[in-house]
């Protein structure tokens, strides 16, 4: 009968320049290779877990939210989450780790690993006997050895010796991988980022490469030839032990925007019926206030209304400061918004498409982004962190991955190449696609491009594009929580003085469904309000569909204004001539590379033509339900959705 | 006080001899170019009847193969130098004096168990640097030196050691000994005053007016009633030496004795300035300007002549020369403190190590210095990179303290493919696997990549070996090296 096995110490890419495999590769080869759990055991971070998680669920793999830590003292040791309780300890101590070192390191000693934590279970990679005695008595019932075999000296010999230790301190021996790719040939590439990691070149880190490429997920078989079989078999009574899933975590709302005696419903109702008086001081038309009624009855449904209300408080106060700030996107189809004046899209002039800002369908949370004036942003994110704490509030990362020059001058370096060698080859790198022209290149700019390292360097450095390199903060993507946010996920220090960023970004959020509030900054909204300042008006005196305006526009006379001032889109302008708001919305759309490669630009200007020429009959759609859709575009797919 | 004068009479012939007695008569001239005069003779020359004072061409007439060797007082002063530099081992205070030197060593006397023993050790060291010197000792440098002359015309005089006894003493010698000008001895002669008793029985005001100031400070320096203070010589903070061969030396056996004599010089100056030599080069000059140069470097400086004649003794052996010696130049250009090696009664580490270093350095100079090396742990999986070359007594540059295990002490310069069958391999009779494999899987990266499973493996016999199978090429078995 062949063995079971759960991976418990992997590293994925996200251990930055360690991991030389991405967690979705990892979660497929385990998947593959019949292990029964994974666990994604990032050093210090849990920045991987979600891609792992929603890998693992596509193929039914059992994935374990852990992390690896080394603590100053030496003393190195994986977490496992087994329940919500030990994952939200967990991230609070990553989170401790990361705070208090600089942005990509962390620091954590003996104290900081609480005692007897509920939902942990401890691996203990062996050292001293005094450390194993240490972290016994720190997890009682819950420590566990680490037995690691990668064909290193004398493997039998090891074995033996750690069970003896494991003998005296009372624990069990579990086999465990240290993996650190998800197949044997990334071994290169590890050995890269290690050299890009110790900032030297390959010829320098000596032993601190791995001796060999035996870091990889190997097969049951080959593990039961190296482990006897009650290792292998402890590995999956942690496993089993290990119940919690990512799934489980909660995002809650902060509470304080609804005053005491109201719910979020009742509260955004009646800040919408305000704002609907507002906007409609002769009274909103019906039209208008059935489709207010329509989406808080669909915004109650999905309970998104603390996230309205967190967006209005936060619009609120840039009003309250004469911060110009817009909502944008597909935010615009709400009346909602408008009467919480987060737009300025008036439901009553255009048809607003609530649905293609949420849908019970989709089932993806709200997506609204508002921009304020790029000089007084900063007030409106201090604001934040005022309101809610740093405890609360931090900011989604993005993470920066390696780009071709950047993948290039790392791996060239490693490689030991001089930097003028670097320079050249990545001057030719506009050539990587064809291969003819880049031997030509490369032999123009003195390299042999048959020679050994050249050929390594330029298929490593493929490799290695789109890694991760590390955790950048969002441009101003705000995640807000009722309680402490690092329980959620560990937030770390940015690069920025006073700036903490979550290990997760955007994609991960939407993932899990959490929400953020994207607070970007827009130099547009900072010009006009100075232009409103120098003729004295304010936005709401500004007319709508000036034909004046327009005239211009159809000139292409756009030099400086928003969207339409690109040579494209003034090219484009005589040829649209756009006569409304909506012209305008196609006009910005249909400049766009999808249309232009889809050959979408000449059919629809055709069609533009005949409707002008007063044919507008005579367009054709290819079922009625396509002519629902499409009829605004004149039956062209102009938009994305 | 308590004084040594060293008289080395016949200096210039001595100079001559130094690096070996010859036996073709030699005389050395001084005067005038025209009528050159025989001032010293060796033993063939004497025999043949040559004296002191002879014309060259009278020599000449009774000797036909005479050399002869013209003066050089620059060559005795830096002799004397030499040998006073030599002298500062037993006291500081050694001075040039006429044609020897003089040394105070009353301060010296504990440590040296007392006068006798002192001179004793002087003779013999100077025996061993080539010269002959005779010595007197008296309470005042110009007694001291009377008593060397005395000795050295074959008088017997008891050394004196205070100053009471000195007047009794010199009572019997005759005044020629002394520096005086040949007219004040010619006019004391004619006087009847021909001993020392006479001298010092005349009224000193008398004799100041009559002979002049200077013969009575003499007189009272020499008893010790005028003080006669004296400069040290200082040497130069180097060491050279030069010495020429009696006759053309065609092989280097016959170049040890004369370069024994320079290296007990030396010791005994370095000796005198608590200093040893680091590095050291000894020019051998063949004329016509040419020159061979053995260059000596030590681990730490060094003075002892025997071990540094040995150390050279290997160099020269390893030389062919070009040509037949005339004369040897010895030049230290830097002194440094030497630090003394400490004998105790159980030869611990200390010891062990010191006799490492001087293994190291006789196996370098036997076999050439890039030939020995120690060995320290490089930082590299591969095993053939995982050790480096290092300068004896180096460790190398520690950048990695986890040094791998198992490996065995001697590693074969080239793996040596075994034979198998089977696919078992064997080496003195098939391998049983002890340890292993051992995957070692890297330096993919500068063109040595290594892709290797490396057991410990042992015959029948016990001879236990690190092997390894090919994973690149021909997938085959290797011997890698042999544990002790």
């Amino acid at each position: 009968m062949i063995p079971g096995y759960a991976e418990l110490h992997c590293l994925t890419s996200y251990s930055f320049l360690r991991g030389a495999s991405s967690p979705e590769e990892l979660v497929h080869r385990a998947s593959e290779m019949g292990y029964r759990a994974l666990a994604v055991t990032d050093e210090c971070s849990v920045a991987g877990v979600v891609r792992a998680h929603v890998a693992a669920k596509e193929l039914g793999l059992k994935l374990i939210v852990g992390t690896e830590i080394t603590l100053e003292d030496g003393l190195k040791l994986v977490l496992l989450a087994t329940s919500i309780r030990g994952y939200e300890t967990m991230c609070e101590l990553i989170t401790t780790g990361r705070r208090a070192a600089r942005k990509g390191e962390y620091r954590l000693a003996r104290g900081d690993i609480p005692a007897a934590a509920q939902g942990l279970e401890a691996i203990w990679f062996p050292g001293d006997i005094e450390e194993g005695r240490w972290l016994a008595s720190r997890f009682p019932g819950h420590a566990w050895i680490a037995v690691e075999l990668h064909r290193g000296n004398d493997d039998a010999a090891r074995i033996e010796k750690i069970e003896s230790m494991a003998a005296e301190l009372g624990l069990r021996c579990l086999a465990a991988g240290d993996v650190h790719m998800h197949e044997r040939a990334r071994k290169k590439l590890q050995d890269v980022m290690t050299a890009i990691r110790l900032k030297c070149p390959l010829s320098q880190a000596g032993r601190r490469l791995h001796p060999n490429g035996e870091r990889y997920l190997r097969s049951i078989g080959r593990l039961s030839a190296l482990h006897p079989a009650r290792h292998l078999a402890t590995s999956l009574d942690v496993a089993s032990r290990c119940a919690f899933c990512l799934d489980e975590i909660r995002y809650e709302y902060p509470e304080e925007l609804v005053p005491a005696g109201e719910t979020p419903a009742t509260h955004l109702r009646k800040l919408t019926l305000e704002g609907l008086a507002r906007r409609y001081p002769e009274g909103a038309p019906d039209a208008v206030v059935q489709t207010v009624e329509h989406e808080l009855k669909l915004i109650a449904e999905l309970s998104y209304e603390p996230f309205f209300l967190t967006v209005q408080d936060i619009v609120a106060f840039a009003r309250s400061q004469e911060i110009l700030c817009q909502g944008r996107g597909s935010a615009a189809n709400s009346a909602v918004c408008y009467c919480l004046g987060i737009t300025e899209v008036d439901p009553g002039r255009m048809s607003v498409l609530f649905e293609r800002f949420i849908s019970k369908e989709r089932n993806e949370p709200p997506d609204i982004d508002v921009d304020f004036e790029h000089q007084r942003r900063e007030e409106v994110i201090q604001y934040i962190y005022r309101k809610y704490g740093r405890e609360r509030a931090a900011i989604a990362a993005v993470v920066i991955t390696y780009q071709p020059r950047s993948a290039l001058r790392d791996v060239g370096k490693a490689l030991g190449l001089s930097l003028d060698q670097v320079d050249m080859l990545s001057k030719s790198m506009s050539w990587w696609d064809n291969r003819e022209a880049l031997r030509q290149r490369l032999a123009e700019g003195g390299f042999d491009p048959g020679n050994r390292v050249v050929r390594e360097v330029l298929d490593l450095t493929q490799q290695l594009v789109g890694f991760p390199r590390h955790l950048s903060q969002h441009p101003g993507g705000f995640v807000i929580d009722n309680r402490r946010l690092s329980r959620l996920v560990p937030v770390e220090n940015a690069s920025m003085p006073e700036r903490t960023v979550i290990q997760w970004d955007k994609d991960d959020l939407d993932a899990l469904g959490l929400l953020k509030v994207d607070v970007l900054g827009l130099g547009m909204l900072s010009c006009i309000r100075r232009a409103l300042a120098l003729v004295g008006r304010r936005m709401q005196d500004v007319p709508a569909e000036d034909a004046k305006t327009y005239e211009m526009i159809q000139r292409a006379d756009t030099i400086g204004v928003f969207q339409i001032e690109s040579r494209a889109q003034m090219s484009m302008l005589p040829r649209l001539q756009p006569r409304c708001f909506y012209d305008i919305v196609i006009e910005v759309a249909i400049v766009r590379p999808g249309p232009i490669q889809g050959n979408m630009v000449h059919p629809y200007l055709q069609r533009r033509e005949m409707v002008r020429a007063g044919r507008g009959d005579q367009i054709t759609y290819e079922s009625e339900e396509l002519k629902q859709t499409l009829a605004h575009t004149l039956g062209v797919p102009l938009f994305q959705e | 006080m308590l004084w040594v004068a060293l008289e080395l009479p016949s200096l210039p012939l001595q100079l001559v001899e130094r690096a070996g007695v010859s036996r073709e008569p030699v005389v050395i001239c001084e005067g005038p170019e025209q009528r050159p005069v025989v001032i010293c003779a060796n033993a063939s020359a004497s025999s043949a009847g040559v004296r002191e004072g002879q014309a060259v061409a009278a020599a000449k007439a009774l000797v036909g193969e005479l050399r002869v060797v013209p003066r050089d007082p620059a060559a005795e002063r830096e002799a004397l130098q030499g040998l006073a530099a030599w002298a500062g081992q037993f006291t500081p205070m050694a001075c040039l004096d006429g044609q020897g030197i003089a040394l105070e060593i009353e301060p010296s006397l504990k440590l040296f168990s007392g006068h006798a023993r002192l001179c004793s050790a002087i003779r013999r060291g100077i025996r061993h640097l080539g010269f002959h010197a005779v010595a007197g000792i008296a309470p005042t440098p110009l007694a001291a030196r009377l008593f060397a002359r005395a000795e050295a015309r074959g008088l017997h005089v008891r050394s004196c050691i205070d100053l009471a006894g000195l007047r009794e003493r010199v009572a019997d010698l005759p005044l020629f000994l002394l520096d005086w000008p040949a007219r004040t001895l010619a006019h004391l002669t004619d006087l009847g005053v021909l001993r020392m008793r006479d001298m010092l029985e005349l009224p000193m005001e008398g004799v100041a007016r009559r002979f002049g100031p200077e013969i009575a400070i003499h007189l009272g320096r020499l008893m010790g009633t005028i003080a006669d203070p004296r400069e040290p010589y200082s040497p130069p903070p180097r060491f050279r030496a030069r010495l020429e061969l009696p006759a053309e030396a065609d092989g280097v056996e016959a170049l040890l004795f004369p370069l024994r004599r320079m290296l007990a010089e030396m010791e005994g100056a370095l000796r005198g300035r608590g200093a040893g030599v680091q590095r050291l080069m000894l020019w051998l000059e063949h004329g016509r300007k040419a020159r061979t140069r053995v260059e000596m470097e030590f681990a730490s400086p060094e003075r002892e002549s025997d071990f540094i004649l040995a150390i050279a003794r290997e160099k020269l052996g390893r030389l062919t020369l070009p040509a037949a010696t005339l004369a040897l130049d010895l030049r230290a250009e830097a002194l440094l403190p030497y630090m003394p090696r400490e004998s105790t009664w159980l030869p611990g580490a200390r010891e062990q190590a010191i006799g490492r270093e001087r293994l190291i350095e006789r196996l370098s100079a036997r076999l050439g210095r890039d030939r020995v090396f120690g060995i320290a742990v490089g930082d590299d999986h591969r095993p053939d990179r995982s050790w480096s070359p290092v300068q004896p007594g180096h460790s190398g540059v520690a950048t990695n303290p986890a040094a791998p295990a198992a490996r065995p002490v001697w590693l074969l310069n080239r793996p040596h493919r075994l034979i198998t069958r089977d696919d078992i391999p064997s080496h003195q009779g098939e391998l049983s696997f002890i340890a292993g494999p051992e995957r070692i899987e890297s330096g993919w990266w500068d063109g040595a990549e290594v892709r290797r499973d490396y057991y410990v493996a042992a015959n029948a016999r016990g001879e236990t070996y690190w092997i390894f199978r090919e994973h690149r090429g021909d997938q085959g078995w290797y011997l890698h090296g042999v544990f002790a």
